[in-house]
């Protein structure tokens, strides 16, 4: 695949429009070879603007691009949770891989808990797979492409990015660097954990109403940064209804990129920029105006009890 | 049956001499495909009926494949909407116009199913085939399948009945006629709303077909049961058949049977049903207009405005325009005027997003000094409002206003407040205003624009939004074009430099792009002595993203530079070594730019 | 589609809504309704956090309705339930299978609905069976169905006092039995006073009675916003949602409207309130990842329930109770 087959996919997708099966196979195919050299805690130099879930929400992703400025000219790390719940799963993930394809140093990609077979199946990407392309080959691609992308990423090495939080049998980066990540996302230990846990206001750790993962407290978080001479800990994985959300005295931050989440929970965006001196500006951003979204976009219709 | 029995490899002799061998198989394989338990394989073969009909010939579709046909209504709603659709251009396949009745049984079934969808395509197949029926089979087959659909228990049918009137009634013996006219009364009379609003939605139709005389005997007193129905959504549908209606009368009837219904629909105590009246005003009052007098069309109108419910004064908001050109500026002002002032403040966003989308079409009709004096005061409050969508609408429409009041007058009003909006906190309401700046400068001239917006201007360079920094810079480039070099020279170029060294590589990435924008506009001097050293200045930037911009600006500014005679050497001499040292970076991007741009150059 | 209005659109769009979601939470196994399926037309998934919500909805409604039920059945008198505004709910066939049915069921929605409603119980077996089908008579050109058990009749709920009120009782509802009035997602389109009028005949014309209400709350917030703003592209205007906008005020409207007792809790609550065991259940029913918009969701969704009656045995077993897990 030249660069020049590649630039027009991405102008495809950038158009919110599909590119081919076999364009999909050729493109997960070339971003398995990168993928497979990275680490699963990837070293990102700054200056780089970090951001939370998307979830499908094309329109909404584009707003984000506009707001932070294109790749490759503004360098980006996506925290996890690219696909599932939105409508645009697709044109999402195929966008964002495709530029990580074309331009590996500008764009990182770490894995979410959605980024699984099992999670797809139930909250959309997969049906969404058969919709467009009428079998499940182009989901297959994805998910096996899931297994490649890195748990976690250090920017400059003081900032710690995974997308849930931290797990009760990690204590330092090193551990997270032995584990087998070409694998579907268990169901328990420190791989689950990284992509499932929240923090919250307990001490130590706490059992997670979520099923998955841990809840962590301020001395889980504290004693992870002293332990790994970290500054900050940059999680996604939650909805915050401001788009981003301190901790435990600025020692965490959950960053959500999906405006009006669903179509439906009305809440902002936000993605953080940090310069080249690791100064932090968070920037807020709404969900796209219908008139900005272009013909063919429906309005979605969210569910509500009638 | 037979067909049912008929088997995919019995190569029956009965079948239409001209398929070959070839076709037989495929035909087969659809006719299982037919009863096949998959969804989208039946759906398939359904597709293909019109093939399979072929294939079977007249007779046989007619005696096997339409009563197979008739007995797949327990079938899920896609297939009875494909066979819906598939039945209305069927008459070729069952022998033509003579034989089309068979047709009639199948969708009188469909036509009574509880999915409207299906009963809809199932209607107008019905009506496509009956359009070819004699009069003799309408008489026959379609009249009393008419008779079972309107006389039958469930709403289903009975909706259905009534839109097949129209495309029969001029066709058959009076005496059916006077029948059908009557029948046609029962459904708007109906028990329930859904056979009500299907016979309020097809009245327009039925109207057409009638003989003038009994367009008032019997139009007249359907289309006042339904105007006065107690379901507002069947009252609402009567809006529709009140123009048509008006069409089918004299202007003296008009005034005689319609003005009444057309008043107490405009006060109807529902307010969809004032909506519908609302966003059909212009067309409803040229029709009517005749009949009542100029004061009560504006009361009516004004009410409207000053209606309770905000869909009624948004749709009304639409119909200003319009409005003011059929009753003139004076009466506008003295009687309109006033409401309009209102939806300034009105409570709810939409009505006053509405308004701002539609108050400055009235300019054109104020002229110059009404404008100035009634409209802009009224722009300067729906400037200030809460909602970005209302300060939007009002930006992207004042080029209506220019032209009245020209931009003068226009930006001296409005500057404080487009200086406000500079710097409103949403970046599309700040993006709306760059866009107009341009307008502005080529009105305002240069030292006026120098005084109050240059400021503004290269502020948004640095804005937090990448979208207004890039629109800044384009700004930059249109006002250059409109001011010339030498001020951009004088006035933003030193500024555009200082930006080069900001601490944050967002700001200098800026720089590039607003240099690279402006280069087209300016002089080769410039070129020469501001752009060229600048890049230079960032080859050796730590950030790479900022290397590799450097490189694509020299790919744009090569050709800028070859056509020069000054700049052309400069590409050898200074270009090409900051492209090879960029070429020897480590970065993969910033190499693959600078290769591109060195192509370019050699190209 | 000609035949049909924004209006007709909308009305049915929401019994279909929510039949829709009923039928997807039972094939996830939330919880059983083996008639959720006959007013579907092709099985929707929604997703978790709907099915989740749709299973409160449920819980919480039916722990009540059948408490009423029992405590009616443990005095060893007759009772009577009214669903408000019923669209295609299945709670009177639910009931009647589960032999819970009350002495006699009525509902009342409008034409549109109660048509469609009478064509499917005409056109599905499951449904007639639960009917006598020797008494059953469809009535008023195939929009009202009347028979000694369940009785549904057509109307507009904004002319409750003076029509529909009056036809049910003269369709029999008996002021002496003990009534339950039912309404979900009804109320809550028609302007207050409509409302109200509904709820103050019921205290006033019964002689005990139990009104159980689901709707909407929260309009303020970013996500109440939000959902007005997404309703009304709908067509759907939720009218009531200010006069009455979260648990206290609901609350203290039917003691304002005659009511002597009454109660108001959230979705969120009353799922954070079910059995571990239960919650466990549905937790390896789907997963449920979302669970900031699951409380989202369920702020904005409550239950209420209120009671007047002159019959201490009654007040005594009605005031313990509370929406819970179906077994306890």
């Amino acid at each position: 695949m030249g660069s020049s087959d590649l630039d027009r996919q991405i102008r495809m997708l950038r158009n919110c429009e599909i590119i081919s099966e076999l364009e999909v196979k050729e493109l997960c195919y070339k971003a398995r070879e990168i993928l497979i050299e990275e680490s699963n805690v990837q070293q990102v130099d700054a200056p780089v603007t970090i951001c939370g879930d998307i979830h499908g929400q094309f329109y909404d992703l584009k707003e984000l691009f506009r707001v932070g400025g294109e790749c490759p000219d503004t360098n980006y790390l996506f925290m996890g949770d690219f696909v599932d719940r939105g409508f645009y799963s697709v044109e999402t993930f195929l966008l964002l891989l495709a530029l990580k394809v074309r331009y590996p140093d500008r764009i990182t990609l770490i894995r979410g808990n959605h980024e699984s077979r099992q999670i797809t199946q139930v909250y959309g990407f997969y049906d969404e797979c058969l919709r467009k392309y009428g079998s499940a080959n182009v989901w297959r691609y994805c998910c096996e492409i899931f297994d490649y992308l890195s748990l976690a990423a250090i920017i400059g090495d003081k900032i710690f990015c995974v997308h849930g939080g931290l797990s009760p049998v990690i204590q330092t980066v090193d551990q997270i660097r032995t584990i087998d990540r070409k694998q579907e996302v268990p169901h328990t230990g420190a791989m689950c954990d990284l992509l499932w846990s929240d923090p919250d206001d307990i001490s130590e750790w706490g059992l997670s109403p979520r099923g998955a993962g841990y809840l962590f407290g301020e001395s889980a978080v504290k004693s992870f940064l002293a332990v790994n001479d970290l500054d900050l800990i940059a999680r996604a994985h939650q909805l915050v209804m401001e788009g981003y959300k301190l901790m435990f005295d600025e020692k965490i931050v959950t960053v959500w990129s999906a405006p009006n989440y669903c179509y439906r929970c009305g809440n902002v965006a936000a993605i953080l920029e940090f310069d080249e001196n690791l100064e932090k500006t968070f920037k807020i951003f709404h969900a796209t105006p219908q008139e900005a979204r272009g013909v063919p976009s429906k309005k979605p219709v969210p569910d509500y009890f009638l | 049956m037979a067909f049912v029995a008929y088997s995919a490899y019995g190569g029956d002799t009965a079948m239409n001499p001209e398929m070959t061998e070839n076709t037989l198989y495929p035909i087969a394989v659809l006719i299982d495909e037919l009863k096949h338990d998959d969804l989208s394989l039946r759906l398939n073969a359904i597709r293909r009926l019109s093939t399979i009909a072929q294939a079977l010939g007249p007779e046989r579709t007619r005696s096997e494949l339409i009563p197979f046909l008739d007995e797949s209504i327990e079938d899920e709603d896609e297939i009875l909407l494909a066979i819906a659709e598939e039945l209305g251009d069927f008459v070729e396949y069952v022998g033509g116009p003579e034989q089309a009745h068979v047709l009639l049984r199948p969708l009188e079934n469909l036509a009574s199913v509880e999915e409207t969808v299906v009963r809809d395509k199932a209607v107008a197949s019905i009506n496509k085939v009956s359009e070819g029926l004699t009069e003799t089979a309408l008489e026959t087959y379609f009249v009393p399948m008419l008779k079972r659909l309107h006389g039958a228990d469930w709403f289903t049918s009975r909706s259905s009945a009534a839109c097949l009137f129209a495309v029969a009634y001029p066709r058959v013996s009076a005496a059916l006629q006077e029948e059908m006219r009557q029948a046609y009364g029962q459904l708007c009379q109906d028990t329930t709303p859904m056979v009500r609003r299907a016979a309020a939605t097809r009245l327009s139709e039925f109207v057409k077909v009638l003989q003038p005389e009994h367009v008032v005997s019997v139009a007249i007193p359907y289309f006042n049961y339904l105007s006065v129905d107690d379901q507002d959504s069947v009252r609402l549908l009567t809006v529709e058949s009140l123009m048509t209606i008006a069409k089918a009368l004299t202007t003296e009837e008009v005034g005689q049977y319609l003005v009444e219904s057309f008043r107490s629909l405009c006060m109807d105590k529902s307010w969809r049903v004032r909506y519908m009246v609302a966003e059909k005003f212009v067309e409803l009052t040229k029709v009517m207009a005749p009949h009542m007098s100029k004061e009560e069309v504006i009361t009516i109108f004004t009410n409207l405005i000053k209606d309770v419910e905000a869909e009624v004064r948004t749709a009304i908001c639409s119909q200003i325009p319009g409005f003011g050109e059929l009753v003139g500026r004076d009466d506008v002002l003295e009687k309109i005027y006033p409401c309009l002032k209102e939806l300034v403040s009105d409570p709810s966003q939409p009505v006053r997003s509405a308004f701002a989308s539609h108050i400055s079409g009235l300019a054109s009709l104020f002229g110059k000094e009404a404008t100035h004096q009634y409209l802009l005061p009224l722009f300067l409050r729906l400037l200030k409002d809460d909602f970005p969508e209302v300060r939007l609408n009002i930006i992207s429409k004042l080029d209506k206003v220019n032209g009245v009041i020209g931009i003068e007058l226009l930006s001296e009003q409005l500057l404080p407040a487009i200086m406000e909006l500079a710097e409103d906190k949403q970046w599309r309401v700040r993006l709306a205003i760059i866009e107009y700046i341009p307008l502005l400068a080529t009105q305002l001239g240069r030292d006026f624009f120098d005084e109050q917006l240059t400021h503004l201007c290269m502020s948004w360079l640095g804005d937090r939004v990448y979208s207004i920094r890039e629109a800044a810079t384009h700004n930059l480039k249109n006002l250059t074009d409109v001011f010339g070099v030498d001020w951009a020279k004088a006035t933003i170029i030193p500024k555009i430099l200082g930006l080069s060294n900001h601490p944050n590589y967002l700001y200098r990435m800026t720089t590039i792009f607003a240099l690279t924008t402006i280069a087209p506009s300016v002089t080769p001097e410039v070129i020469q002595s501001s752009i060229l050293p600048t890049l230079e200045g960032l080859v050796t930037d730590e950030i790479p993203n900022i290397r590799f911009n450097v490189a694509k600006s020299l790919q744009v500014l090569a050709p800028i530079m070859k056509q020069s005679t000054e700049l052309q050497p400069l590409l050898e001499s200074q270009v090409m070594p900051m492209l090879t040292k960029l070429s020897q970076d480590p970065d993969q991007d910033v190499q693959f730019y600078a290769q591109c741009a060195t192509q370019a150059i050699q190209a | 589609m000609e035949t049909t209005s924004v209006h007709d659109t909308v009305v049915q769009g929401t019994a279909q809504d929510a039949a829709d979601s009923r039928q997807s939470a039972c094939l996830q196994g939330y919880f059983e309704d083996p008639f959720a399926s006959q007013f579907v037309r092709r099985p929707t998934r929604r997703s978790p956090v709907v099915n989740r919500g749709t299973y409160c909805r449920f819980i919480g409604l039916h722990s009540i309705l059948r408490k009423f039920l029992a405590t009616c059945r443990d005095q060893g008198q007759a009772s009577q339930i009214v669903s408000l505004g019923a669209g295609s709910d299945t709670t009177f066939f639910l009931l009647y299978h589960l032999g819970l049915a009350p002495t006699r069921f009525f509902e009342v929605d409008f034409p549109e609905v109660t048509s469609r409603k009478c064509l499917k119980i005409h056109q599905k077996k499951a449904l007639r069976n639960c009917l006598d089908q020797d008494t059953v008579q469809v009535g008023k050109n195939g929009t009202e169905l009347y028979s000694p058990s369940y009785t549904l009749l057509a109307g507009d709920l904004r002319c409750f006092p003076t029509e529909l009120g009056p036809q049910l009782l003269a369709q029999g509802l008996d002021p002496s039995v003990p009534t339950l009035f039912l309404s979900e997602c009804v109320l809550i389109y028609m302007d207050s006073p409509h409302a109200d009028a509904i709820i103050r005949w019921a205290a006033t014309h019964m002689l005990s009675t139990f009104f159980l209400t689901y709707e909407q709350i929260q309009p303020e917030d970013a996500f109440g916003q939000m959902m007005i703003s997404n309703l009304r592209q709908r067509g759907l205007e939720l009218r009531g949602i200010t006069a009455y906008p979260d648990l206290a005020s609901q609350a203290q409207r039917y003691r304002d409207l005659g009511w002597e007792h009454s109660q108001a809790l959230s979705i969120k609550e009353i799922y954070h309130a079910l059995p571990k065991n239960e919650i466990d259940r549905i937790n390896r029913l789907e997963m449920l990842d979302e669970l900031e918009e699951f409380d989202l969701l369920g702020d904005h969704y409550c239950i209420t329930w209120a009671f007047k009656t002159a019959d201490t045995n009654l007040r005594q077993s009605w005031q313990h109770i509370r929406p819970t897990n179906l077994s306890s």
